[in-house]
């Protein structure tokens, strides 16, 4: 019976590779479809991710977010992982600056938690830095950092700064010495000092500590609803019409990250839906096959009862016959491109579509289908 | 001895329009080591008996016994496979199989496979006249009545004890007639098989031991 099978495949070859190409295109399809989803679900992975968004603290009214001499109870929140914002927060840059007198001019210095919050460091931003201390940020020693044309002349040399705090209620003026360790791509007056020295100096100059400017990267973009849970507790939504105080708000933007998120999953939803309307196209293929395979066969399927060929063994080779060389060809194209799954989704809209051609011949009582024939 | 029989054997052809009763209350006895000729004009209702009694349709009225078993309640796929074959007037040979393949076909049916099996079957196709070299053609490479000695090789191959043939020497010449109606008799007489031949050809039906007609669907026995 299974040679005879093989017999009538071989035999038939264009019908057979008909099968074949069709059987395989459909395979081929659901495969490239699938991969195609795996890419897009991959990537949005990649984009939830690698997104950098940023969230940043202005005043309450959202019209300045430098200058905020902000108490040190607002910084500790945003670095408290049990009760404040640490859990969620990465790369947080805080600053804190003085008006400067320094021997080579004035201008500014200002404490910085790391390279990225000022842009003569940081190297994306298309600035550089170098000191001869290491943890350079994390020091609470008088150490400074001033631009590469006086670095050369300062190099580890004391120079004395003269810094007001602005925060400070009296003068809040005081002249401390610092050490020059490095330098920064530039020409400027502008010193960089690290976030915990300046700390201290404002403490010093002012009383309380202060910080004049913060904002970091959200760590887990799907978190960001609950940070803002947390964050309510200390900081405000941005109200334009609220009177100044000394209220903060937080301000996540994060409106282009949802946005590109909704975009790619609306893709991978409109992908997905197509599974079903390719796999009905595989049952109609299967049943059109199954439908021109049969109406050929009528008269030996009808002859094969006649022998005595009982109805199950006739369903049984007749689904062989139909679908031995579209499985086949899903077989290869599944094991070339390692997708098990679309083959047997095609394997199985295949068999439906097949089992409803051939019902006919097989329920029908042979002499009727002879009569047909005739 | 009784192998077969109808009794009051009926058969309609229903459609949405009308109803036509092709076989009306047949009753006649088949035994074997005989030959029937059942004889009648067209659309008498002689391939419709036939197909009663070969268990491809189901009387709509009365009964069919095979062994005194109706055919109702037989495994009529079973019934075919082993004891009742088939022969049509139009040969009912398959196409995509050579006419070694298409004798074997139904001993495979019936579990003979193998050497022994090949063995067979070239010599019941030798025994109907088909030389080696038409064994391994397909039956569109084959004359009319080459086609139907290799559908008559494949009934004696499947050796059943009931032999049913359609107009088996209507498509054929006189002397492959002659060599078809030969094989038959011998069958029934030498090898106590029971062979029932529908046929118009009364110079046919007169070899054979008994003659039935059919007339508009009543079953007659002639002699």
């Amino acid at each position: 019976m299974e040679g005879t099978i093989l017999k009538r495949l071989i035999r038939r070859p264009w019908l057979s590779l008909t099968g074949f190409l069709v059987g395989g295109a459909l395979c081929l399809l659901l495969c490239l479809l699938t991969l195609h989803l795996d890419r897009q679900q991959a990537h949005l992975e990649e984009v939830r991710n690698s997104y950098e968004i940023r969230a940043v603290v202005s005043d309450v009214r959202g019209t300045k977010t430098d200058r905020l001499f902000m108490s040190y109870r607002y910084t500790d929140f945003l670095r408290d992982e049990q009760n404040g914002l640490g859990a969620y927060v990465r790369d947080l840059r805080l600053t804190k600056s003085f008006d400067m007198n320094a021997p080579f001019g004035t201008g500014k210095a200002v404490g910085v938690t790391n390279e990225r919050c000022a842009a003569a460091l940081d190297p994306k931003a298309g600035g550089a830095w170098y000191a001869e201390t290491e943890d350079f940020f994390e020091s609470s020693e008088r150490i400074c950092l001033v631009s590469e044309v006086y670095y050369e002349a300062l190099a580890g040399q004391d120079v004395s700064l003269t810094l007001t705090d602005g925060y400070a209620i009296g003068e809040g003026k005081g002249e401390y010495p610092f050490k020059v360790v490095g330098w920064y791509k530039g020409e400027g007056t502008n010193v960089y000092l690290p976030y915990p020295t300046s700390q201290i100096i404002a403490g010093q100059l002012a009383e309380a500590p202060s910080t004049d400017s913060a904002c970091f990267i959200v760590k887990d973009n799907e978190r960001i609803d609950e940070m803002l849970a947390v964050a309510e507790s200390m900081f405000r939504k941005v109200d334009p019409g609220e009177a100044q105080g000394r209220a903060f708000a937080l301000t996540v933007h994060d409106r282009q990250y949802k946005a590109t998120i909704a975009s790619m999953e609306q893709n991978i939803r409109r992908t997905a839906y197509l599974f079903p309307l390719i796999a009905l196209m595989t049952l109609c293929v299967g049943f059109t096959l199954g439908i021109l395979g049969t109406r050929r066969e009528t008269r030996t399927y009808a002859l094969m009862r006649s022998l005595g060929v009982g109805r199950f063994r006739l369903l049984c080779s007749v689904l062989a016959e139909q679908m031995l060389m579209p499985l086949l060809a899903a077989g290869v194209v599944a094991a070339i491109l390692a997708r098990p799954l679309p083959a047997l989704l095609f394997a199985a809209c295949h068999f439906v579509g097949c089992v409803f051609s051939v019902l006919r011949p097989v329920t029908v009582a042979p002499t009727k289908l002879f009569r047909e024939q005739e | 001895m009784e192998i077969l029989k109808a009794q009051n054997a009926a058969f309609s052809y229903v459609n949405r329009y009308q109803r036509v009763d092709a076989v009306k209350n047949a009753s006649c006895v088949f035994e074997t080591g005989k030959v029937y000729a059942i004889v009648g004009k067209s659309g008498s209702g002689k391939t419709t008996f036939l197909s009663l009694l070969a268990g491809l349709e189901l009387p709509s009225g009365g009964t069919v016994l095979f062994r005194d078993t109706p055919t109702q309640k037989l495994d009529r796929d079973r019934y075919r496979r082993e004891h009742a074959a088939v022969i049509y007037q139009n040969y009912n040979l398959f196409p995509l199989l050579t006419a070694e393949e298409n004798v074997l076909y139904s001993m495979n049916l019936k579990g003979v496979r193998g050497k022994a099996a090949r063995a067979r079957a070239k010599k019941e196709l030798h025994a109907v006249g088909i030389t080696p070299e038409q064994f391994k053609r397909f039956p569109p490479q084959l004359s009319g009545g080459e086609q139907q000695r290799v559908a008559i090789a494949r009934a004696l191959a499947a050796e059943n004890e009931l032999i049913l043939a359609d107009e088996p020497t209507g498509n054929l010449d006189a002397a492959n007639g002659e060599q078809i109606v030969s094989i038959l008799l011998r069958l029934a007489h030498e090898e106590n098989r029971c062979v029932i031949i529908v046929t118009h050809d009364r110079d046919l039906a007169a070899r054979t031991d008994e003659i039935l007609v059919m007339r508009d669907g009543v079953l007659e026995r002639e002699r």
